[in-house]
C-alpha cells in the first residue's frame, strides 16, 4: 500500500513536471514573434535638449570646395553659411546604410514642423559617383539635396576638414563592384556655423526631427 | 489503480502535446519580409526569422529569380567607419528570432534594376537543414523607413 502510493505520487510528479516542461519549452513559439521592441514616435527627451552625440568642444564648420552634380565649383562654408545644414560622406553603391542614411533625413525634413535644411551628400566613391549618377539616386530622397564630389584627393581633404575619417576601399571585390568604409557619421551645423552634435546609423527619424527644431534656433555665433 | 493512474496521465500528457503545439510552427519561418526599391541599382530586403524547434538553423541562401547575384551582409562600425561584410549565413539559436533590419544585417539583391513600389519579388529562403520557404516580397519606396 505505501509502496503503490509512492509510486503514484512520483508519476504525479512526473506529470507536473512533464506538463510544465511542455508548457514552457515545446510551445514557447508563439511568444517569440512580440520579443521585439516597439518603435517610439517621441523623443522622451527634457527640453531644449539635444539627442545626437555631443561633440565637445562644439566643432567649427570645414571649409572645401568640390563638385556638384550641375558639375559648377561648390563651396560648403560659402554655400551653407548661416543654414541649418546636415553633412554625410557616403556613395550610391551601398544600398543599406547610405540610403537608409539619406532616407531618414529626408523623412525627418518631410515632416509637419521640421526646418528646412540644406543636406550635402560627399561621396567617398568618386570613381563610380559621376555628378550623373549622384543626381540620380539623391532624387530618390529630394531633388533638393546636394550631390559632391571631386578627385580622391578634395574628396580625402573634404573629410579631413570635417574631421571624419578616412573612408576606404574594402578589400576584394573588383574594378567595378566593391565596397567601401566609410565615415558612419551624419553632421549636422547650426545656422551659427557650429556642428554641437553628431549622429548615426541609431538615430531615429524623430530624433532628427526633434534636433533640427532646436539647432535652427541657434542662430548667433557663440 | 495505480497502471490505470498511469496510463490516464500518459495519455492527458500526449493530448496536451497535441493539442498545444500541433498548430505551431515546427519549422523555421520567414516573417514581415520586404524589399526597399533601389535609388541605384542595388535593391535590400529585411524580414524576421523565427525558429520554433529546439535545434539551431542558420539562413545558407536567398535566391530570386530577378538576380542571380544574391548577398547576405552584416554592417560593422570601427573607429567611425561603418563596413559592410558577407556572409555565408544567418544563425538563428532554438527558440529564437532574428530581425534584419535597414542599417543593420540585410540580403542584397545586386543590380536588380528599378523596382515598383506595391509589386512583389518571389523568394526562396534555405535553411542549413535544406528545408525551404517561399515568400513572394513586397517592394516599399526607395525611400521607405520604419516607424520612428
Amino acid at each position: 500500500m505505501a509502496r503503490g502510493l509512492g509510486r503514484r505520487t512520483t508519476i504525479r510528479a512526473l506529470a507536473v513536471a512533464a506538463a510544465v516542461a511542455l508548457a514552457a519549452v515545446g510551445c514557447r513559439s508563439s511568444s517569440n514573434s512580440e520579443t521585439s521592441a516597439a518603435p517610439t514616435d517621441e523623443t522622451s527627451l527634457p527640453p531644449g535638449q539635444l539627442a545626437g552625440m555631443a561633440t565637445t568642444p562644439p566643432q567649427a564648420k570645414p571649409s572645401f570646395v568640390l563638385t556638384d552634380t550641375a558639375g559648377q565649383p561648390y563651396d560648403f562654408a560659402a554655400e551653407t553659411a548661416g543654414k541649418l545644414t546636415v553633412l554625410y560622406f557616403g556613395y550610391t553603391n551601398c544600398p543599406d546604410i547610405c540610403q537608409t542614411t539619406m532616407s531618414q533625413i529626408a523623412a525627418a525634413l518631410s515632416r509637419d514642423g521640421t526646418p528646412p535644411a540644406t543636406v550635402v551628400f560627399v561621396t567617398v566613391d568618386p570613381a563610380r559617383d559621376t555628378p550623373d549618377v549622384l543626381r540620380s539616386w539623391l532624387d530618390h530622397f529630394d531633388s533638393g539635396f546636394v550631390g559632391l564630389t571631386g578627385t580622391p584627393a578634395a574628396v580625402g581633404a573634404a573629410q579631413q576638414a570635417a574631421k571624419v575619417p578616412q573612408a576606404t576601399r574594402q578589400p576584394g571585390g573588383t574594378d567595378d563592384n566593391y565596397f567601401m568604409s566609410h565615415p558612419g557619421a551624419v553632421l549636422i551645423f547650426a545656422p551659427d556655423g557650429l556642428g554641437y552634435t553628431r549622429y548615426d546609423l541609431s538615430t531615429s527619424v524623430s530624433e532628427y526631427q526633434h534636433d533640427l527644431g532646436i539647432l535652427a534656433d541657434r542662430t548667433t555665433p557663440a | 489503480v495505480t497502471n490505470r493512474l498511469a496510463a490516464a496521465l500518459v495519455a492527458t500528457i500526449a493530448v496536451a502535446t497535441i493539442a498545444g503545439c500541433r498548430s505551431g510552427p515546427t519549422s523555421p519561418s520567414i516573417h514581415d519580409a520586404y524589399v526597399i526599391a533601389p535609388a541605384g541599382s542595388t535593391a535590400t530586403m529585411y524580414f524576421t526569422i523565427d525558429n520554433p524547434t529546439p535545434d539551431a538553423v542558420s539562413l545558407v541562401s536567398v535566391s530570386t529569380p530577378m538576380t542571380g547575384d544574391v548577398e547576405m551582409h552584416t554592417i560593422s562600425s570601427d573607429g567611425g567607419l561603418v563596413s559592410m561584410t558577407q556572409v555565408t549565413a544567418i544563425a538563428v539559436e532554438p527558440h529564437a528570432t532574428v530581425s534584419l533590419d535597414p542599417a543593420g544585417s540585410h540580403v542584397m539583391l545586386v543590380d536588380i534594376g528599378q523596382l515598383t513600389e506595391g509589386s512583389k519579388i518571389p523568394t526562396t529562403f534555405t535553411f542549413s537543414d535544406g528545408r525551404t520557404v517561399d515568400e513572394s516580397v513586397v517592394v516599399k519606396s526607395s525611400g521607405y523607413v520604419a516607424a520612428g
